[in-house]
């Protein structure tokens, strides 16, 4: 039977190996005719399987595997362009979702993630087949860790050597003694298994600790998803909803809590693995929090919110066990928190995995898993692990000094890491690639430290299609990384349709790829038939917790009040630097006075903007010059205060508030902290900085339209909003101070910059239809509650926020807060404007303007105080109580 | 010789610049019970007291005893207090003790209950490293078929004699590949290098946390590392169970050694770990142990 998909080429061996016979007879068989052949048959031109290893794709006579065809011929059917434009897309979206990681090694740079849009297909018999393999492995390690972490009859019974245990790094007598809810240690496990030639699948890795990538995962199922619909429609893929529903109710099952809080816990935001945490807090609504946002008393877990500590029911641990509990464990970090092993052990806290689960991972084990397997489960362990030796055993260490140089020799995570060589670094060498020197003191070290090695037999991993920057097929060697979940089920682990594949091609041409490959991740795709869906298990509850802002964390209001006050800032800026620019260069508009320099200066060096000396230099030289330096202003990244400034304060603090902002606001924020593009060899004229701070503002008015329409009116945007109000009302009263109090001189100058800086030019001209006047200007900007932009409408805003704000129940809405409030918002009310324009007989100013804005200035610092006091300061960090004496 | 009586006094406090919130504290300061030392009054008061407090015996075996001050301070003071009798330690023959390397290929897999327990003390720790650079401290004195526990002691007087002791060149996190490349350091650093020695040997051998009566007898010299926390360590073997060595004062520890608990290193048994939320500014920390014997008391007539 002839395949009409038969595609193979045959022409990729030249000038390498020849060509196996069996494909040298399909050469002549199969000279493709019908035009859709030869499409396919263009379509795999470039791919070319190198010999020797399996071939995901094309079976040994060259035939298209059948669970490749679906996406193949659905591909078939899709021009180069619309497939180089897909690419594009993808690409695109991973940077405008900033989906980034950080290489192994400490100061490296967080990276835009390589992804592959072309996934691997994986068969649904071997998905059950995996399934089937990888949940048995789970349960083995899971009786595994249990033994170790309790009566270590492994140890006695003479199954585990104890080297493997008490030499681990991950073993920690804390947790000995500890178990967990239905005996459940691992909840969530991660797997890297690989093809070897003849076919079979091997576990290369087992990663139980924080099983990273599950948030990467996600997101190329979405790309694959978004960047090829229709041929995600046709293929019928098996959708992994179900796997993080079936680890969601798995956790809720594990508290035993009905509205259980439960949280991603992570380390100090330091973006590595953040893309990670925040995209699988955001799917599966459970907020992200750090060591910090958490403290233990009375033996149970609380998050500090702005409601008070709220007990925690369970804990997806994404930090390692060593780092969780400083009170007990000896850690460098203080990514944990005081006292959670305690809580651990009164039964008050669940967590996934459970405290010490990661003594798993450890390669050592590999060879014992057969015996442990048919011990502790009474069967045959049904997915190998790539072989292995492990150097503790006399027989094993003197094997792999034998073949050194065929062995890829791996350093255990052992305590010691050959006296704390903990970087990853020459994590693994083939014995071949050392010279003679280098050889000979790793024997030695293995001599020495025979416990603190392990080879493994260097695998011909499987290669699979991938596309290349132009959307060529390309032969890539393939690993998969496979999730597990427990399900509610006593015994049952599910394994999740789908994963992430890493894709390694070579470009033999080049030395560096040869050292460093070019790893891009895919998506899985497994496909959908009725036993997929059936081998899920049933589920309870809703698909998706919602998330409430029940639970706000302290440390997130902090940053949301503070995310809304930089915006705020930024816009002013940027509004101020515009209008200045109008003022300063070309021609005014007809009939409309301009200000004084000196008070343009004066609001500039008020805002931090510029120094006072400079101010004064630039004075003498006049307007021209002024205008330049503004455009200096708006470029300049060294100087502080300035715009760029602002806008990176903005950044970094929507960094740690994340996974409460949507992916739209998220991509304006990324277009704001775009750097200014100067021509180069060319000062910034006046144009260019008014274009570049129109679009500034541009963006942030679609920042605000987001804050304002589209987010949840919970208690996040509550504060993120304060913070903006609060900000607005410190601007517009030094503002307004600056540019009014001063003796007069332009006056009219003065107060068409005011209007324009606060948005209020046109309500003015519609009203008045004149020439501004103080009078009616101050009312509008101060005391008109029917516009938006007025103090008096901040300062009702913040009121009435504050009073719909989380109060801690002991205390209630604080007393001084509302004060404050209160007497501002009647100052306002009940304005003068008469009285206001009064000016001091000697001096001409007006005193009662700086008495006001004074009073403003003041009573916002004593909301801010309060607000600090009762939100966001109620609970510190830990710290070491003081380092007990050394021993003597 | 006869029994001697100790009262043992270690007071700890702890004073802030502002007030703590909430104070852990993991205190390990209840004496052990062991073959020849026995534990007859123990009590530790906390000042202010605590709002949870709670008892438990952790992997190795010690009285853990954890507390938690959630009510506002500014002070902190613990006092523990135990009356100990330490009964004079048989003296062992050296030399009739296994030879090294047999008990290490024993260590690999233990058979007995005793040797299992033992084992979790044969590799490194928290706080011990082994660096490869340890070989020739040990390789002339662990000869093959050498007793044990001779090798041990020899090892003890190697490390006093090449070391010296030497206060403040050293804190609680120094490693032991500092100390061997600088060559000093103060008795937690000795039990740390001597425990990288014997374990690089595959050998069980622990740490021992205690402390050395304050006053000598009449007539002896005043021990280094009296009127402080004192840390020395102690063998495994089949023949004779745990047999203590103390490096810095390159002797067997008889019955002017207190031990209050073991583990793997200083971090398994820190008499006091803590940690507070708040109480910025000024931070004072002192530490005070008395170790006095208690007189016989008369026999009644």
């Amino acid at each position: 039977l002839r395949d009409p998909l038969l595609i193979k080429d045959l022409s990729y061996n030249k000038g390498r190996a020849a060509p196996d016979p069996a494909a040298q007879r399909l050469m002549t068989q199969s000279i493709p005719s019908d035009p859709a052949q030869s499409a396919l048959s263009q379509l795999l031109d470039s791919y070319r399987p190198p010999t020797g290893r399996f071939d995901e794709l094309l079976d040994e006579q060259g035939q298209l595997r059948a669970h490749w065809r679906p996406l193949m011929e659905s591909l078939n059917g899709l021009p180069i362009q619309a497939r180089q434009q897909a690419i594009q897309y993808s690409q695109t979206m991973v940077l405008d979702h900033d989906v980034t990681y950080q290489p192994q090694g400490v100061d490296s740079a967080s990276r835009p993630w390589q992804f592959d849009l072309l996934p691997f297909v994986m068969a649904n018999d071997e998905y059950n087949e995996l399934s089937d393999g990888l949940s048995q492995r789970t349960q083995l390690l899971n009786a595994i860790v249990a033994d170790c972490l309790g009566p270590q009859e492994l140890l006695a019974q003479g199954l585990l050597p104890p080297a493997i245990v008490f030499g681990n790094n991950t073993f920690l007598p804390a947790c000995h003694g500890t178990k967990p809810p239905g005996g459940k240690y691992l909840y969530l496990s991660g797997f890297d298994i690989a093809r070897a030639p003849n076919g079979r699948w091997w576990v290369v890795r087992n990663r139980m600790s924080t099983p990273a990538g599950l948030g990467y995962a996600l997101e190329a199922r979405m790309l694959s998803s978004k960047c090829l619909p229709e041929v995600f429609e046709q293929s019928e893929v098996a959708r992994v909803a179900q796997f993080f529903r079936t680890f969601s109710n798995s956790l809720v099952g594990l508290s035993g809590n009905d509205e259980p809080l439960n949280l991603i816990l992570t380390a100090q935001h330091d973006g590595r693995d953040y893309f990670d945490h925040s995209f699988l807090g955001r799917y599966l609504g459970h907020s992200v929090v750090t060591g910090a946002d958490l403290t233990v008393r009375d033996s149970r877990v609380f998050l500090k919110t702005t409601r008070g500590l709220q007990p925690v029911d369970m804990l997806v641990r994404r930090i390692d066990t060593g780092n969780c509990d400083p009170l007990e464990m000896s850690v460098d970090s203080l990514d944990g928190v005081p006292g959670l092993m305690q809580a651990v052990r009164a039964g008050r806290v669940a967590m996934a995995n459970w405290p010490g689960a990661e003594i798993a991972n450890d390669p050592s084990l590999n060879s014992f898993l057969p015996r442990l397997c048919e011990h502790l489960l009474g069967e045959e362990l049904k997915l190998p692990s790539v072989a292995s030796w492990w150097c503790g055993q006399p027989k094993e260490r003197e094997f792999v000094l034998d073949n050194l140089d065929r062995l890829a020799i791996r350093r255990l995570d052992t305590i010691n890491r050959i006296a704390r060589d903990r970087s990853n670094q020459s994590n693994q060498v083939v014995g071949s690639q050392l010279d003679a020197p280098a050889r000979d003191q790793l024997i030695q070290l293995i001599r020495q430290f025979p416990d603190e090695f392990v080879a493994q037999e260097p695998m011909q991993v499987s290669v699979a299609p991938s596309w290349n920057d132009q959307g060529q097929f390309v032969a890539a060697e393939t690993t998969l990384r496979l999730y597990v979940t427990a399900s509610q089920s006593e015994q049952n682990y599910y394994l999740m349709p789908g994963g992430l594949a890493r894709a390694e091609t070579h470009d033999p041409q080049s030395a560096e790829s040869m050292r460093l490959p070019n790893a891009m991740n895919k998506d899985i795709w497994v496909n959908r038939l009725d036993d997929v869906a059936s081998a899920a298990p049933t589920m309870i509850g809703p698909a998706v917790i919602l998330r409430s802002d029940r639970n706000l964390a302290s440390r997130t209001a902090d940053n949301m009040f503070w995310l809304g006050a930089y915006l705020e800032r930024a816009e002013n800026a940027a509004r101020l630097l515009r209008s200045l620019i109008q003022q300063t260069s070309g021609e005014a508009a007809y009939g409309q006075q301009v200000a004084a320099l000196d008070r343009l200066a004066a609001v500039l060096v008020a805002q931090g903007q510029l120094s006072s000396r400079r101010a004064r230099r630039l004075l003498a030289k006049g307007r021209q010059s002024f205008a330049f330096e503004i455009a200096s202003i708006v470029f300049n990244q060294e100087s502080a205060d300035s715009l760029h400034q602002i806008v990176g304060n903005i950044e970094r603090t929507a960094d740690l508030v994340r996974e409460r902002l949507s992916p739209d606001m998220w991509r304006l924020l990324e277009r704001l902290a775009q750097p200014a593009r100067v021509p180069k060899h060319a000062l910034p004229d006046p144009v260019a900085t008014l274009r570049h701070l129109n679009s500034q503002i541009d963006t942030m008015a679609a920042i605000n339209g987001m804050i304002s329409l589209n987010m949840t009116r919970a208690d996040g945007w509550r504060f993120l909003s304060s913070g903006r109000s609060l900000e607005r009302l410190q601007q517009s009263a030094r503002l307004f101070n600056e540019l009014t109090s001063r003796p007069a001189d332009i006056e009219q100058g003065s107060l068409n910059l005011l209007l324009e800086v606060s948005d209020c030019a046109i309500t003015y001209r519609t009203r008045y239809g004149a020439a501004p006047q103080f009078v009616p200007v101050a009312d509008l900007i101060l005391a008109d509650d029917s516009n938006p932009r007025s103090l008096l409408s901040q300062v009702m805003q913040v009121r009435g926020h504050f009073n719909q704000m989380p109060h801690p129940n002991q205390t209630g809405i604080d007393r001084e807060a509302d004060k404050a409030m209160l007497r501002l918002e009647s100052a306002l009310r009940l304005l003068d404007p008469e009285q206001l324009d009064a000016r001091n007989k000697q001096t001409g100013s007006r005193t009662y303007v700086s008495r006001l804005c004074r009073q403003a200035q003041s009573d916002k610092n004593i909301i801010i105080d309060r607000l600090t006091a009762v939100f966001f300061n109620h609970a510190g960090a830990s710290r070491v109580s003081g380092q007990f004496g050394q021993p003597r | 010789m006869s029994k001697c009586r100790y009262k043992v006094q270690h007071s700890t406090s702890f004073s802030y610049g502002a007030d703590v919130s909430l104070s852990q504290q993991l205190m390990r300061l209840t004496p052990r019970d062991t073959a020849h030392q026995s534990l007859q009054a123990s009590t530790i008061l906390l000042e202010p007291s605590a709002d949870v407090r709670s008892t438990g015996t952790d992997y190795f075996g010690n009285t853990t005893t954890y507390a938690s001050i959630q009510e506002p301070h500014r002070r902190l003071n613990i006092v523990a207090s135990s009356t100990v009798e330490v009964a004079p330690p048989p003296s062992p023959v050296l030399t009739a003790t296994t030879p090294w390397q047999m008990l290490a290929q024993t260590m690999r897999a233990p058979a007995t209950s005793d040797g299992l327990s033992a084992v979790q003390y044969c590799y490194p720790s928290p706080h011990i490293d082994i660096p490869p650079s340890i070989a020739p401290l040990v390789e002339d004195l662990f000869v093959p078929d050498r007793p044990v526990l001779d090798a041990a002691m020899a090892l003890t007087s190697r490390i006093y004699e090449n070391f010296t002791y030497k206060g403040g060149v050293t804190d609680v996190h120094t490693p032991v590949s500092e100390v061997l490349a600088n060559r000093q350091g103060v008795c937690q650093d000795f039990a740390h290098l001597q425990l990288a020695c014997l374990r690089y040997l595959g050998l069980p051998a622990r740490y021992v946390s205690g402390y050395l009566v304050t006053k000598p007898a009449p007539g002896q010299p005043k021990m280094v590392g009296s009127d402080e926390s004192h840390a020395w360590i102690s063998v495994w073997t089949p023949e004779l169970g745990w047999v203590d060595f103390d490096p810095t004062n390159n002797m067997m520890p008889a019955q002017e050694h207190v031990v209050l608990g073991w583990g793997r290193d200083y971090s398994d048994v820190s008499p006091v770990n803590g940690f507070i939320v708040g109480g910025s500014g000024e931070h004072k920390l002192t530490v005070q142990v008395d170790v006095a014997p208690i007189p016989d008391r008369p026999v009644p007539a």
